[in-house]
């Protein structure tokens, strides 16, 4: 049984036990543990490992095959990488819930069964809004319910569509799944919210730059890889994918140009990224699959890396724009550095990972036919060089002064950083034995004259644009500005709905009352006429009255007695 | 501490800058020159145009860091927008 240990579960169960060591022991210990995990991993062979019955199904907790496996050793790498990066952490919150978070996602990659998906699924949303709230301000708190709220509603659409799906089908294996059935489409809906579809993808740049330092960078590699692997797992060559990472694409890089808060920069560099991911599943070719795992794997590395530079220079200024950060270089060479290599990989450099899984996806396209979809990633590649390649390095480290940083960062951030990047160019340099590990045997040469030069090109060419319109003062001036996005919508537009509508009812109410009032004035006035003191009925005395009444009633009666 | 070092003087710096606009200028023509000296092997005709990939990525980069310029124009609060 206990070779069959699922290594996301080292993760979740270990990190309970993190709180009860000293703190000095806690680094350690956290260190290990996905040491060990990557361990476990890497001893289990292929095929279905860890199923036991529960309520007559069959749970699946280990399906390792050769996309799975890529995702769970990525995400294993990340969550190594992310514990040496928080070494100096000390807040126990962020240390167990950044490992729960890690093995959560581990887990639901390797689960080969719905219910064990949607079970890990949630994990990752609960564990991973206390690395927001860990921030401890009032801003913090309200993104993180946002967040919480919206991936909790990701779970429960998720659910809903494995219901349907079990009840139309018997069956809660996870395979191949059709996006026109309604259990399919919900299942994808779910998917899309945490893959971050367009109009869908709002908490994404809303809550991971309120995170704490540390949390964002955890927070970059997990969630929506995972949504991404689900895509890949259940939604393979589904055509409208396609075009939905490609809107993605764009949309994230046109918002990522014109921001200024740095880690909402890369929030949006981030999702445009994923539309890259997106696009390959869409394509569904072994070579687009391969492309995406792939990419996946830069993608990660090279997020991971930018966020860690990121809170680096945040840490060590205090500042979180770009417009109030520049200059860092020269007190903190080795981050700077490491940010040029995060750079040139988000940029697709050749000698960097990204140049040798993004021409996978790129490849794919051309080979389908697909044209648009391929000039369309193009663009948001030529963007990605403006947006986050040159922008970041650039307005941190390299322009006029604006911050001064009291220390290069410390030597286990530093650490972190360079293994990182090592491994995007160990990747870069070695496609093949890369490739090997990807779902697809493929079998592709990136470093072609015609690629490296076309390339290059593209990524000069546009660094060019950037350069001479900053020269000429033409681009954006950002500074101290925030723009709205989607979450406008719900953050807005329906609160001041809600107000409008709730002062309606409120207005409806008061009027009413106020007329029912004046009708009720009106009334006791009139009674008041008749029989009030000066009342043409309070002239005789009660006795009186009451004969007239009488006389009436007995005119009546006869009345109708006559009438019969 | 670090504000008391000497800094770049803004002249010394505007022409490292111009220096490496330069570079960026020369580097980006010997990369188009060399789009003609080699055989090219095309998946659609758009890229037998001379220097597609750079024209494409200098185009792109332009027209949307305008587009991106106005659309902030309107997208754009202040920073305590979403706190009041």
């Amino acid at each position: 049984m206990i070779a069959d240990l699922p290594p996301g579960l080292i993760l979740v169960l270990g990190a309970l036990l993190a709180p009860l060591l000293r703190p000095t022991l806690r680094s350690a210990y956290l260190v290990l543990l996905p040491a060990l995990a990557l361990a476990q991993l890497l001893s289990l062979e292929n095929g279905i490992h860890g199923q036991f019955q529960m309520f007559g199904h069959v749970l699946t907790l280990l399906r390792i095959d050769a996309l799975a496996r890529v995702f769970a050793l990525i995400f294993v790498i990340a969550a190594l990488v992310c514990a040496v990066y928080g070494w100096r952490e000390r807040d126990a919150v962020q240390q167990v819930s950044s490992q729960i978070y890690a093995g959560a996602a581990v887990c639901a990659v390797l689960a080969g069964d719905l219910v064990s998906l949607f079970i890990f699924w949630e994990l990752t949303a609960i564990a991973s809004v206390f690395l927001i709230w860990a921030a401890r301000n009032e801003r913090a708190y309200r993104a993180g319910m946002r967040y919480l709220i919206i991936q909790i509603a990701s779970g429960v659409i998720l659910l809903a569509g494995i219901i349907l799906h079990y009840r139309a089908t018997g069956s809660i294996a996870f395979g191949a799944l059709s996006a026109a059935t309604l259990p399919g489409g919900l299942i994808l809906l779910a998917v899309g919210i945490k893959a971050a579809f367009p109009l869908l993808h709002a908490w994404l740049p809303d809550a991971y730059p309120k995170a704490t330092l540390f949390g964002s960078v955890v927070l970059s590699a997990f969630t929506t890889k995972l949504a991404v692997y689900a895509l890949a797992r259940g939604y393979a060559g589904t055509e409208i994918l396609i075009w939905i990472g490609a809107a993605m694409a764009i949309y994230g890089s046109i918002f990522a140009l014109i921001e200024d808060n740095l880690r909402k920069l890369l929030a949006y560099s981030l999702n445009a990224q994923l539309g890259f991911l997106v696009v390959a599943v869409g394509v569904g070719s072994p070579l687009a699959l391969g492309g995406a795992a792939g990419h996946a794997v830069s993608s990660i590395l090279y997020m991971l890396l930018l966020f860690m530079c990121a809170g680096a220079a945040i840490s060590a200024t205090g500042r979180e724009t770009l417009s109030s950060l520049g200059g860092l270089g020269r007190q903190m060479p080795w981050t700077a550095a490491l940010c040029v290599i995060g750079a040139a990989s988000i940029a697709a450099l050749p000698g960097t990972s990204a140049f040798v899984t993004k021409s996978l996806i790129l490849s794919s396209l051309t080979k389908a036919g697909l044209q648009i979809p391929w000039l369309l990633l193009l663009a948001a590649a030529a963007l990605t060089v403006v947006h986050t390649a040159i922008r970041v390095p650039y307005h941190v480290f390299f322009a006029r002064a604006e911050a001064s940083a009291r220390r290069e960062a410390p030597l286990e951030m530093r650490f972190a950083m360079t293994a990182t990047a090592a491994l995007l160019l160990v990747v870069g340099f070695l496609p093949g034995a890369f490739y090997a590990l990807l779902p697809g045997n493929i079998s592709y040469s990136p470093y072609s004259l015609g690629h490296i030069v076309t390339q290059l090109q593209l990524v000069i060419f546009a660094a060019l644009g950037f350069a001479m319109l900053r020269r000429h003062k033409l681009d954006p001036q950002l500074r101290n500005a925030t723009n709205i996005d989607a979450d406008w919508l719900y953050r807005r537009l329906l609160p001041s709905i809600m107000s409008a509508f709730g002062s309606m009812i409120s207005h409806i109410h008061f009027r009413t009352l106020a007329r029912a009032q004046v009708r009720l004035n009106r009334f006791i006035a009139a009674v008041y006429r008749h029989h009030g003191p000066q009342g043409a009925l309070a002239r005789t005395w009660p006795v009186g009255s009451t004969v007239l009444w009488v006389a009436v009633l007995l005119c009546v009666t006869l009345v109708f007695y006559y009438v019969e | 501490m670090s504000h008391t070092e000497p800094r770049t003087t803004t002249t010394a710096r505007t022409s490292r800058t111009a220096m490496l606009y330069r570079v960026l200028w020369c580097v980006a023509a010997v990369l188009g020159a060399v789009d003609f000296f080699y055989p090219k092997h095309v998946a659609y005709k758009i890229e037998e145009f001379p220097a597609f990939y750079g024209i494409f990525g200098f185009v792109v980069a332009v027209g949307a860091i305008f587009i991106a310029r106005e659309l902030h124009k309107v997208l754009k609060r202040s920073e305590t927008y979403y706190d009041r």
